[in-house]
């Protein structure tokens, strides 16, 4: 079976909405302050601090003014993922299809238009058909919600419709905007710090939420260089899914099923762990998802002087739903066709989370494997691996 | 379109084509019909839905272990058991490693955020319960029915506007395929609404449906081709040579059902899969589609899945979002030559 290769990014972030402008805002090493998302309703909420768009951040992906964040996000990031890949404007584009996971959809968008019309509802994800309809796609479109996990579910459901040639390139990835119920829930369940999100940190007290959306273009390689395609950033290796099937909300705290899905991500790759060089761990700053997932990272790599970096991307991004994982994805691609990984955010690394965590930008040596983890909501577990692709950017 | 150039044109298909889905067992769970032998004995285009409340959960999941469930979570775990049983197989059976689960649903979550709002409005986040407020997640209905089930080989909710319950069947294929488990319980639930979608006259459809799906081995009722495409003015032709190409491992005339919000839609599609059929030299008969009863979610398209595996029906059923994207499952209901 031929490589599946990621040939375009599209991303709208607090961080940036480039590749370039991302990974800029990482090299900094310093997380940025949370802020707060500009929809007055939440104002009745006590902790509703995030990692949010601005205004004028909102206003230049042409967010909607009603809410629909979530989908208008997942445009705009696509359309720019579709220009990258250099997909955008040709008579002859080949077949591309839509896989979005969101954890939310426009949910927000529901909620206000219910108390203007309590007796009128409506789907609530759209996402995926939304992009798919701006974007006149014609492949499969497919709208995944895993929770935290539903991007990262997304890029994987795409590379099995691309092996099975249902497509020639999938746009897919992750959506995922302010919720005033995902917020007020959290908010209840004591899982925010409004100090920030702060992984493996010994001062870590909960998450605090993102919003955006982070789109890979995902080809086929065969399709790739049939139309003469020049740069891909690297390749989807191989992908491992698990579930722990325990509790509705916290992870099992033996992580049996999170190293299971790392290690079938391994093994589906024909990669051996000591051949990774850099992990982007689901890392949300909560208690327990931090200890497990560290101890499983251990497990599979070993004590933290001989691990690969890992780079918890929620302390620069916030956490992101169901867009988390795909932003940690195409962060990935950025490190495997940079040969760089930017530092880690200044921390206090808890002496419990065994995890290496780079304080400078690595580089001045080849990354050859970059792996994504991600967790959610009812115990999905997902890993995903990047190599290098034999089409350089 | 001559038959040559449609399968011509389906040839990029072919390595997808070595992976059809034996239906072991299926169930419904529908207002009023409960079960195989109730929608088999249902005339489908004349039914409607019983007003609620019209589920006991305990004669299905028992009386413990479900009461801060959600109201799908309930549904789906009934037509999962049933599905089970018909299959011929334990609830253990569908524990493990190599069993997932793939459930479509547009609405399931749409009770526990008006509840979120009402509660908040009235007293702040104190007022919500812990135990239901993670509910606003729509994936937990079925990662609680797989949290009964101890099913640990993955738990995924596909959510696309009308078409995410054939969905689930297009992920239950591909995930066989791809060698991540043995087994997929796919299917969809909904729960009761309470409101009318926009400015319409359709209620989303309170409900749930589950099939047991393994790779095919040649008998019994068949899953030949599941696949999902956005529907252009371009892409007409390789749906209709896609159609065609599944029509192949058909035995005899077939049956076609079309869920979507617009009338004008549901006949293009069927015009397409009629064309098909003709392609073949066979017949292709439209049947009631799932919004026949003025309701719409992410059952609505399995109920005439279901439907045609009982009456050993040989279906095309499809369903389109409102965006124009086409979700297909075609059944050869005594198997094929996979």
């Amino acid at each position: 079976m031929g490589e599946i290769l990621v040939t375009g990014l599209g991303v709208v972030s607090p961080l940036g909405f480039s590749g370039d402008e991302i990974w800029r805002s990482l090299q900094s090493g310093v997380a940025p302050a949370p802020n707060f998302s500009g929809v007055p309703s939440f104002d009745v909420l006590e902790k509703r601090k995030g990692y949010y768009l601005t205004a004028a951040q909102r206003l230049a992906c042409d967010a909607s003014a009603d809410c629909a964040r979530a989908s208008d996000y997942a445009i705009a990031a696509g359309r720019r993922a579709l220009d990258d890949a250099g997909l955008c404007g040709s008579d002859t584009r080949p077949i591309v299809g839509a896989v979005i996971g969101s954890g939310m959809g426009d949910a927000q968008h529901w909620r206000e238009t219910r108390r203007a019309a309590p007796q009128e509802t409506d789907f609530i994800f759209r996402d995926a058909d939304r992009l798919a309809e701006a974007l006149d796609l014609d492949g499969p479109v497919l709208e995944v919600s895993t929770a935290c996990a539903a991007g990262a579910y997304a890029i994987a459901a795409a590379s099995m419709l691309l092996r099975a040639g249902d497509a020639d390139a999938i746009l897919c990835g992750g959506a995922d905007a302010p919720s005033f119920h995902a917020l007020a829930a959290f908010n209840r369940l004591g899982a925010l710090d409004d100090a920030g999100c702060r992984p493996f940190d010994a001062r870590r007290q909960g998450t605090l939420f993102g919003e955006g959306a982070a789109i890979l273009v995902l080809e086929r390689a065969d399709s790739f260089h049939a139309r003469g395609g020049a740069r891909a950033y690297a390749r989807l290796s191989g992908f491992g899914l698990s579930c722990d099937g325990v509790h509705p909300t916290a992870p099992a705290e033996d992580g049996a099923q999170l190293f299971r899905a790392m290690s079938a991500a391994l093994e589906r790759s024909g990669v051996e762990a000591a051949e990774i060089d850099v992990i982007l761990p689901h890392a949300t700053g909560t208690q327990l998802n931090d200890l497990v997932e560290s101890a499983v990272i251990q497990r599979i790599f070993g004590p933290r002087t001989r691990q690969p970096w890992s780079l918890p991307l929620k302390a620069f991004a916030g956490h992101g739903g169901g867009m988390s994982g795909a932003l940690s994805a195409l962060v990935a691609a950025l490190v495997v066709a940079r040969d760089q990984a930017p530092p880690a955010a200044t921390c206090e690394r808890a002496p419990e989370c065994e995890v290496r965590l780079p304080d400078r930008m690595i580089q001045g040596s080849a990354i050859a494997n970059a792996i994504v983890n991600a967790s959610a909501f009812g115990g999905a577990n997902i890993s995903l691996l990047f190599g290098k692709s034999g089409a350089r950017p | 379109m001559t038959i040559e150039a449609a399968f011509a044109l389906s040839a990029q298909d072919r390595a997808f084509s070595t992976c059809a889905l034996a239906v072991k067992g299926g169930a419904t769970v529908l207002p009023g019909l409960i079960g195989k032998d109730a929608l088999r004995a249902a005339d489908l285009a004349a039914y409607r839905p019983a007003p609620a409340p019209w589920f006991d959960p305990e004669p299905y999941i028992g009386k413990r272990g479900h009461k801060y469930h959600t109201g799908a979570a309930k549904i789906l775990g009934a037509a999962v058991g049933l599905a089970l049983a018909d299959a011929g197989l334990s609830q253990e059976e569908a524990a493990g490693d190599d069993v997932g689960i793939a459930v479509g649903t547009n609405f399931a979550a749409h009770p526990a955020l008006r509840d979120i709002d009402e509660n908040v409005a009235r007293g702040g986040t104190d007022l919500l319960s812990p135990l239901t407020a993670p509910h606003f997640s729509v994936n937990l209905s079925a990662c609680l029915v797989g949290i009964r089930t101890a099913t640990t080989g993955f738990n995924v909710t596909l959510t696309d506007p009308v078409t995410a319950g054939l969905g689930a069947v297009v992920f239950a294929r591909h995930a066989i395929a791809s060698g991540l488990v043995r087994r997929v319980v796919a299917g969809a639930c909904e729960d009761e609404a309470d409101a009318r979608l926009g400015d319409s006259q359709i209620l989303p459809r309170a409900g749930a449906a589950a099939f047991v799906v393994e790779r095919a081995t040649g008998e019994g009722a068949t899953i030949v081709d599941a696949f999902s495409m956005r529907l252009t003015a371009g892409s007409e032709e390789r749906l209709v040579a896609r159609l065609a190409r599944a029509r192949r491992q058909l035995s005899g005339d077939v049956t076609i059902s079309v869920t979507a919000l617009q009338e004008s839609a549901r006949e293009r599609i069927a015009g397409l899969a009629r064309a098909a059929a003709s392609m073949c030299g066979g017949r292709g008969e439209r049947v009631s589609s799932g919004t026949d009863d003025g309701s719409i979610g992410a059952v609505s398209a399995l109920v005439p899945l279901a439907r045609a595996c009982l009456d050993g029906r040989d279906a095309i059923v499809a369903a389109q979002s409102p965006g124009g994207a086409v979700s297909v499952v075609i059944l050869a209901a005594r198997g094929s030559d996979q």
